[in-house]
C-alpha cells in the first residue's frame, strides 16, 4: 500500500495514468498528492518516458490534491528531460490551489501551464518536428 | 473559544506526511480561514514537515516529529520539531537562485504564513519550527518572498 491512510481517511490515492492520443505523444494523468512520499515516482515516470520513442508530453495535474516543492521539482526535471521547450512538455493545471504553488514560485513564468488538455495538446509541436521550438 | 491544541507524534516517513496534511485540514475547520488559507497551510505544513524528514536523521535511524496546532481566535499557530541533527543557524538569506526542488520548501513557507521562526531545540538538539498564519490577512501575491528563478535547464 502506497498510502496507509489514503483510502481509510477518504484521502486521494497517488497514482499515475498514462494515454497516448497521438503515437508521439504522452499524456500522463496524475491523481491525487504530489509530495515527498510521491513524487520521486513521477519523476521516475517522466525520465522513462524520455527514454522512449514519445515526442512530446503533457502532464495533466487537474485531479492533483496537493503539490508541494517535491512536485514540483520533479516535474522541472520533466520539462528538462524534454528539452524545456513548451511545444514539447506541457502542464494541464485546473485547480487554484494548485496552481498557487507554481504561482508562489514564479515557475508558472518558466513551466508551461494550460487549463485543459486539449488546449496543452493544441500548443505541442507537430511530430517530427525538431525545429526547437 | 478557540479549541484546543492538536498534538501529533509520527516516524520521520514519508507516508506520514498525509497525516499531517489531515491533521490541519482537521483544526481549521473550527477557524474562519479561507480556502485559500487552508491550502497555504496545509503547505507549509507538508514543506516543514518533510525538511524534518529528509535532514533531521541519519539513514537508518528512527526519529520522530512533532506536530504542534495551536488554534486563537484569530491565527493558528503551528510548531514542527524534530530531535535531530539540527540544521546550521542562523538560516542565510533565501538564495536567489536556487537550483534544486530543496531550496524551496524554505522560500515557499515564508511566502505562505505570516510569521516564521526556526531554532534549535531546548536542549540544542533538532529543530523547531515555528509558524503562524492569521486569519483575514492572506498572505498576497507577492512573488518576491518566494521567487525562485528556476531554470528547467539547470535542474
Amino acid at each position: 500500500m502506497r498510502e496507509p491512510f489514503g483510502n481509510a481517511l477518504g484521502a486521494a490515492e497517488f497514482r499515475l495514468v498514462e494515454e497516448r492520443p497521438r503515437p508521439e505523444t504522452l499524456v500522463l494523468v496524475v491523481l491525487g498528492d504530489v509530495d515527498l512520499h510521491t513524487a520521486d515516482e513521477l519523476g521516475s515516470r517522466l525520465a522513462a518516458a524520455s527514454r522512449r520513442r514519445i515526442d512530446s508530453v503533457v502532464v495533466d495535474l487537474s485531479a492533483v490534491t496537493f503539490v508541494d516543492s517535491q512536485g514540483i521539482g520533479a516535474l522541472l526535471l520533466g520539462a528538462r528531460l524534454f528539452g524545456s521547450r513548451p511545444d514539447r512538455f506541457r502542464l494541464v493545471v485546473r485547480r487554484p490551489e494548485i496552481r498557487r504553488v507554481f504561482e508562489i514560485t514564479s515557475l508558472d513564468q518558466i513551466l508551461p501551464l494550460d487549463p485543459t488538455r486539449d488546449a496543452a495538446l493544441a500548443r505541442l509541436a507537430p511530430a517530427g518536428d525538431d525545429s526547437g521550438g | 473559544m478557540a479549541d484546543a491544541p492538536v498534538r501529533l507524534c509520527f516516524p520521520a516517513k514519508t507516508e506520514y506526511l498525509l497525516l499531517a496534511r489531515l491533521a490541519v485540514a482537521g483544526v481549521v475547520r473550527s477557524l474562519p480561514f479561507g480556502q485559500q488559507d487552508v491550502a497555504d497551510l496545509k503547505l507549509a505544513v507538508t514543506e516543514a514537515c518533510a525538511n524534518a524528514v529528509r535532514h533531521a536523521y541519519a539513514a537508518g535511524v528512527r526519529g520522530e516529529v512533532e506536530l504542534d496546532l495551536v488554534p486563537g481566535p484569530d491565527r493558528l499557530d503551528v510548531v514542527v520539531e524534530d530531535w535531530g541533527s539540527g540544521i546550521p543557524l542562523p538560516l542565510p538569506e533565501p538564495p536567489d537562485r536556487p537550483t534544486e526542488s530543496g531550496g524551496m520548501g524554505l522560500s515557499i513557507i515564508r511566502t505562505v504564513v505570516d510569521e516564521l521562526e526556526i531554532a534549535h531545540g531546548a536542549d540544542g538538539r533538532g529543530t523547531v519550527v515555528h509558524m503562524t498564519k492569521l486569519v483575514g490577512r492572506p498572505c498576497d501575491e507577492s512573488r518576491a518572498e518566494a521567487r525562485t528563478d528556476l531554470d528547467p535547464s539547470q535542474v
